[in-house]
C-alpha cells in the first residue's frame, strides 16, 4: 500500500514538471471503440478486449492518475485543464454563443430606443398610439426571441466544455469540431430537459412561498404571511441541497451518454456522503469565479457602456446637483442596450471557460472516492460496454 | 551572455533560490510538486474576494456603529450635497474599515499563505531584506517623477467622461485631511498601509510566485492586475502604470523595500494635495485645471531616465554569480 502511494506521489511529482513518461497500465480502451453507453453499468466490468496491457505516452494532465484530490490537487487540476483547454473551449463558447447574443443585442437595442423615442415623442401622461405600442411589443418579441436561443446556447456551450474537458481528463482529448457534433443530437435534448426539471423545481420552491407572501400583502393576512415567510425559509435550504445533488447531471449525461432522469440519480449518488464536501468547494469556486469575472468585467464595462455612463454623467452635471434634465440620459439609451449585450456575452464566455471544468474535476474526484477507477490510469474514466 | 541577457532567459519553477539560495521550499503545496502559478491565481483571487467582502461589511457596520451613537447626519440642498455630507460623516468609519482590513484580510492571509504553501522562511520569500539606500532613492524619485504623466491621463479620462467636478470631490472627500493630526491619521491609512500590506500581498507574493516560471513578464502581469484590484475603471491606466512601476523595482532590486517606498511617496501625494490646513477658507479640493502638457513631458524624461538609472544600478543583482547559475 506504500509502495502503491510512493509510485502514485512519483507520478504526480513528474507529471508536473511537464515532461512526458511511459506506463504501463493494466487497462486501456481504443480511442476509436464504439461504445453502446447505454448498456454500460457502474460497476465499471471490463472485457478481455480492454485488459490487455498497453503501453500509452501521454502529457501531463493524461498521464497524471485519476485518484481522490485534496482541495489543492482539484486547483492545480483545474488550472493544467483550463491551460490545456481554454482555446477549444473559447471556439466553442464563441461559436455557439454569438448568433443569440446578438439577436439579444438587437433586441433589447431596439426595446430601449423605442423606450427612448416614447419618452420624447410623448408628453408625461399622453397615451401611447398603436403603432408605438406595436413597435415596443415587437421589440420586446426580437428581445424574448433572443433570451430563449441565449439560454438554449449557454446550455449547449455548457455541454460541449463539459465534454472536452471531460475528454482531456480521461486521456482522450477531443478536437472542439468532434465536442460540437457530439452535442447537437440527444444529448443537447437530454441537457434541456435536464436544465428545464431544474429550472422548475428551483423556482417553483422559491415561487410558491413568494406568491403566498404577496396573496398575503394584498389580503393583508398576518398568518398567511407568515406561513409564506416560513415557507420561503424552509425552502431556500431545500434548493441549495437539491442543487448540490444535481450539480454533477451535465458531466454525466454529457461523458456517460445517460438519460435525463439517470443523470439525477447519478450526481444524487455521486454526492451521497460528500455533501459538504462537494457544498464547500462549489461554494469556494463561484466566489473565486465571479470574483474574477467581476475584476475583469469592470472595464469593460465602462468601455462598452461608455456613451451611456458619459450621458449619466452630463446629466448629473446639467443642472448642477439636481437630478432634473434627463432629456441628456435619453440619448445614452440607444448605446446601452449594445453595451449591456457585449457585457452580457463576454461575461458568459468567460464564465463558461471556467465553471463546466470545475465541475468536471470534482466529478472525476467524486467518482475517484467511490472507487470507479480500480487502479491510477486515465484510461480508467472512460466508459466501457 | 551578459548579466542583462540572463535577466531576460525563461527562469525555471525552482528559481526561487537563485537570489536566496538558502531558501527552503518546504512549503506543502511546494513538496506536493503543484504548479506556483496555480498557488498564485488562488490566493490573488481568494484573498481577493476575502478582502473586498469583508472591507465592505466593516465598513457597513463601522458606518452603523457611528450612527448608533452619533444619528444620521443632517444635511440640505440637493442629492449630491446630500452624498458629500453622508461623505464627510461617514469618512472616519470608512477609513478604519480599510486599515483593519488591510492588515486582517490582505497581510496576514497572504503571510499565512506563503509559510503553508511556499517557504516556511517567509521573509526570505516575500524578499523583506537587502533594501539599498540609492536603490530606495531612485525608486522614490521616479515614482514623482511618473506621477503627473499618471494625473494628466486620469484627468483626461474624467474629462472625456463628463464627470462634474462636485462628485469628484465627494470622492476624494475620504482622503481629504482638515487638521494635522487628521493628516498623521491619513498617512497610517492611506500611505504607511497599502504601503506594507498591498506591497507584501502584490509584489511579495502574488509577483514573487509568478516571478518563479515568468521571469520579467510578471511584472507587467502583476502592474496589471494591480490595477484591475482597485475596481477604478478610470484609473485603471493609471494605476496599471503604478503598478508596473513598482512590480519593476521590486523584481530589479530582489528587495521589497525600494517598492515600499514607492508606494508610500505615491499615496503620501495624494493625500498631500488634498490636505486642507484652514477650514475657514473655502479651497476648490479637486482641481479643474489640466496639468500642463509640457510638465508631463518633461517629468516623463526624467521618469524614464531615473529608470535607466535603476536599471544600471540593480544590475548586480542580475549578475551570474548572484544568481547561483
Amino acid at each position: 500500500m506504500k509502495a502503491e502511494k510512493q509510485k502514485e506521489w512519483n507520478y504526480r511529482r513528474i507529471g508536473n514538471f511537464g515532461k512526458e513518461f511511459t506506463f504501463s497500465p493494466l487497462a486501456s480502451c481504443s480511442s476509436k471503440m464504439e461504445i453502446d453507453h447505454e448498456e454500460w453499468t457502474f460497476s465499471g466490468n471490463r472485457s478481455e478486449e480492454h485488459t490487455q496491457p498497453a503501453t500509452i505516452t501521454e502529457t501531463l494532465m493524461t498521464t497524471v492518475p485519476i485518484v481522490p484530490m485534496s482541495l489543492g490537487d482539484i486547483f492545480d487540476r483545474l488550472f493544467k485543464l483550463i491551460g490545456k483547454t481554454w482555446i477549444r473551449n473559447l471556439i466553442l463558447a464563441c461559436v455557439i454563443l454569438i448568433v443569440p447574443v446578438l439577436i439579444l443585442t438587437v433586441g433589447m437595442n431596439a426595446f430601449f430606443s423605442s423606450i427612448a423615442a416614447l419618452a420624447k415623442e410623448n408628453e408625461p401622461g399622453e397615451h401611447l398610439a398603436p403603432h408605438q405600442l406595436f413597435a415596443m411589443l415587437g421589440s420586446m418579441g426580437w428581445f424574448f426571441l433572443g433570451l430563449f436561443l441565449f439560454l438554449l446556447a449557454s446550455a449547449a456551450s455548457t455541454l460541449s466544455i463539459t465534454i472536452v474537458s471531460c475528454a482531456e481528463m480521461s486521456g482522450e482529448p477531443m478536437t472542439w469540431q468532434e465536442a460540437l457534433d457530439r452535442t447537437f443530437g440527444i444529448r443537447l435534448a437530454r441537457q434541456i430537459g435536464v436544465s428545464v426539471i431544474q429550472a422548475v423545481a428551483f423556482s417553483g420552491l422559491i415561487l410558491v412561498p413568494y406568491v403566498m407572501l404577496i396573496v398575503a400583502i394584498a389580503m393583508r393576512s398576518t398568518m398567511l404571511g407568515l406561513l409564506g415567510g416560513c415557507l420561503l425559509l424552509a425552502c431556500i435550504p431545500i434548493v441549495v441541497f437539491l442543487f448540490i445533488r444535481w450539480a454533477f447531471t451535465t458531466p454525466a449525461l454529457g461523458w456517460e451518454s445517460l438519460g435525463v432522469f439517470a443523470s439525477f440519480r447519478r450526481s444524487w449518488g455521486l454526492v451521497t456522503n460528500n455533501w459538504w464536501r462537494v457544498f464547500g468547494i462549489l461554494l469556494l469556486m463561484s466566489i473565486i469565479v465571479s470574483f474574477a469575472t467581476s475584476l475583469v468585467m469592470t472595464p469593460v464595462y465602462l468601455i462598452t457602456l461608455w456613451k451611456f455612463f458619459a450621458s449619466y454623467f452630463e446629466m448629473i452635471g446639467s443642472q448642477g446637483s439636481e437630478l432634473r434634465d434627463p432629456s441628456v440620459f435619453l440619448e445614452g439609451l440607444h448605446s446601452f442596450a449594445l453595451g449591456i449585450g457585449i457585457v452580457a456575452g463576454l461575461s458568459s464566455v468567460l464564465q463558461m471557460l471556467v465553471t463546466p471544468l470545475y465541475h468536471v474535476v470534482l466529478y472525476f474526484d467524486l467518482r475517484a472516492r467511490n472507487n470507479e477507477f480500480s487502479q491510477p490510469s486515465p484510461l480508467g474514466t472512460q466508459p466501457l460496454a | 551572455m551578459t548579466a542583462d541577457d540572463v535577466d531576460l532567459q525563461p527562469q525555471p519553477s525552482n528559481a526561487a533560490v537563485r537570489d536566496s539560495p538558502e531558501l527552503r521550499l518546504d512549503g506543502s503545496w511546494e513538496t506536493h510538486g503543484r504548479s506556483p502559478n496555480t498557488a498564485a491565481v488562488v490566493a490573488l483571487l481568494g484573498i481577493g474576494a476575502i478582502f473586498f467582502n469583508a472591507e465592505s461589511i466593516l465598513a457597513a457596520v463601522a458606518i452603523g456603529i457611528k450612527i448608533l451613537f452619533s444619528g444620521v447626519p443632517e444635511a440640505e440642498g440637493g442629492v449630491l450635497d446630500r452624498l458629500a455630507a453622508s461623505m464627510k460623516f461617514y469618512g472616519g468609519p470608512i477609513r478604519l474599515a480599510v486599515l483593519i482590513s488591510e492588515f486582517a484580510f490582505l497581510l496576514v492571509p497572504a503571510l499565512w499563505l506563503v509559510k503553508r504553501w511556499h517557504s516556511s522562511d517567509v521573509r526570505g520569500y516575500i524578499r523583506l531584506k537587502n533594501g539599498a539606500i540609492v536603490e530606495i532613492l531612485i525608486a522614490v524619485l521616479a515614482t514623482l517623477a511618473v506621477i503627473p504623466t499618471g494625473e494628466f491621463i486620469a484627468d483626461n479620462l474624467v474629462k472625456l467622461m463628463h464627470i462634474p467636478a462636485r462628485l469628484l470631490e465627494i470622492n476624494a472627500e475620504v482622503f481629504t485631511s482638515r487638521s494635522e493630526l487628521e493628516f498623521g491619521w491619513l498617512i497610517i491609512v492611506v500611505c504607511v498601509t497599502p504601503a506594507i500590506c498591498e506591497e507584501v500581498f502584490f509584489r511579495g507574493f502574488i509577483q514573487r510566485t509568478f516571478e518563479r516560471t515568468m521571469g520579467w513578464k510578471s511584472v507587467l502581469l502583476i502592474g496589471f492586475l494591480f490595477g484591475l484590484f482597485h475596481f477604478q475603471p478610470l484609473g485603471l491606466i493609471t494605476l496599471s502604470i503604478l503598478g508596473i512601476l513598482f512590480g519593476y523595482f521590486f523584481y530589479r532590486s530582489k528587495s521589497l523595500y525600494p517598492s515600499m517606498a514607492a508606494h508610500f511617496t505615491n499615496n503620501l501625494v495624494a493625500i498631500a494635495v488634498l490636505y486642507r490646513p484652514d477650514r475657514t477658507v473655502e479651497t476648490e479640493m479637486v482641481s479643474t485645471q489640466q496639468l500642463p502638457i509640457w510638465l508631463v513631458g518633461v517629468t516623463l524624461l526624467v521618469g524614464v531616465g531615473l529608470l535607466f538609472l535603476y536599471q544600471r544600478v540593480t544590475v548586480r543583482h542580475f549578475s551570474v554569480t548572484a544568481q547561483q547559475v
